[in-house]
């Protein structure tokens, strides 16, 4: 699924007025499914989807990476 | 009925015209009058309140998405491009435009940033009925929120998960249709 999200950014400014333009990025949402475990408590923690998120600009350029608690849960096995 | 102050807008409006992003409002459309509208056309305002413009057009279509705006200091400013026969006929609107159009009560010279001199006598007359204009847009803005109205009247309390903003421009549309003084102290406390 890939849509844009607002993502304002000023432009220039003029005496007291400052000119703000959208430039959308995309959001595409990456998803994998399988026994998930935190890996703090050894917790079996049953399935989950959507582990990971990326943002892209509108050219399609990774912006940054943000993944769902990355450092607290990992895929035990992944489904396929 | 004189409730509106000009307050510190009138800086505001001298500057915007002065502004070489002035014309990015006009962006090509019929204009026929722009204005301050929301919350500085009716006086319940704080510094932190943004500048909402409303861009009266002889154009066939609502533009509701603008892609841009301007601050000015720190507050934004926004502009909704609307069609004047939405302004009377309050056909196929929105929340947006039934609040725009129930703070047009507050409409004075004041508060007008540009006139397209084409269009004097139509301005003219909507300043002369902005009552009846306001009056039209109380009607669109309860019938959009007829269900939410209901509930909160079959309950018989506004409960925690039914606070939000439309209760504030219920609250100030009631004051227009029952022609009273509007309780800016009371608006203002809503208004978070």
């Amino acid at each position: 699924m890939v849509r844009p999200i607002d993502n304002y950014i000023e432009v220039e400014t003029q005496g007291s007025f400052s000119l703000w333009i959208n430039k959308p990025v995309y959001k595409i949402y990456e998803t994998s499914g399988g026994y998930i475990r935190n890996v703090r408590t050894g917790e079996n923690v049953g399935q989950h989807v959507e582990l990971h998120m990326n943002l892209y600009d509108e050219n399609h350029v990774k912006l940054e990476v943000a993944s769902y608690e990355e450092d607290c849960y990992e895929l035990v096995e992944e489904w396929v | 009925m004189n409730l509106w102050r000009n307050g510190y807008d009138g800086q505001f409006i001298n500057d915007l015209k002065a502004s070489p992003y002035f014309n990015r409002i006009l962006n090509g459309h019929d204009v026929i009058m722009i204005s301050l509208t929301s919350s500085r056309l009716i006086g319940i305002t704080d510094e932190r309140s943004d500048y909402d413009l409303i861009v009266i057009t002889n154009d066939a279509e609502r533009e509701e998405y603008v892609s841009e705006f301007l601050t000015y200091y720190s507050n934004k400013v926004h502009w909704h491009y609307i069609p004047i026969m939405n302004l009377i006929a309050n056909e196929n609107g929105n929340l947006l435009s039934c609040s725009g159009e129930v703070e047009f009560v507050g409409l004075s010279e004041q508060k007008i940033i540009y006139v397209n001199p084409k269009y004097l006598k139509v301005i003219n007359y909507l300043i002369e009925k902005k009552d009846v204009v306001a009056k039209v847009g109380v009607y669109g803005l309860v019938s959009f929120h007829a269900r939410f109205i209901s509930r909160i009247l079959r309950a018989n309390e506004i409960k925690t998960e039914d606070y939000c903003k439309f209760i504030y421009h219920l609250c100030f549309a009631s004051y227009i249709i029952l022609s009273e003084t509007p309780d800016k102290n009371f608006l203002s406390e809503i208004k978070e």
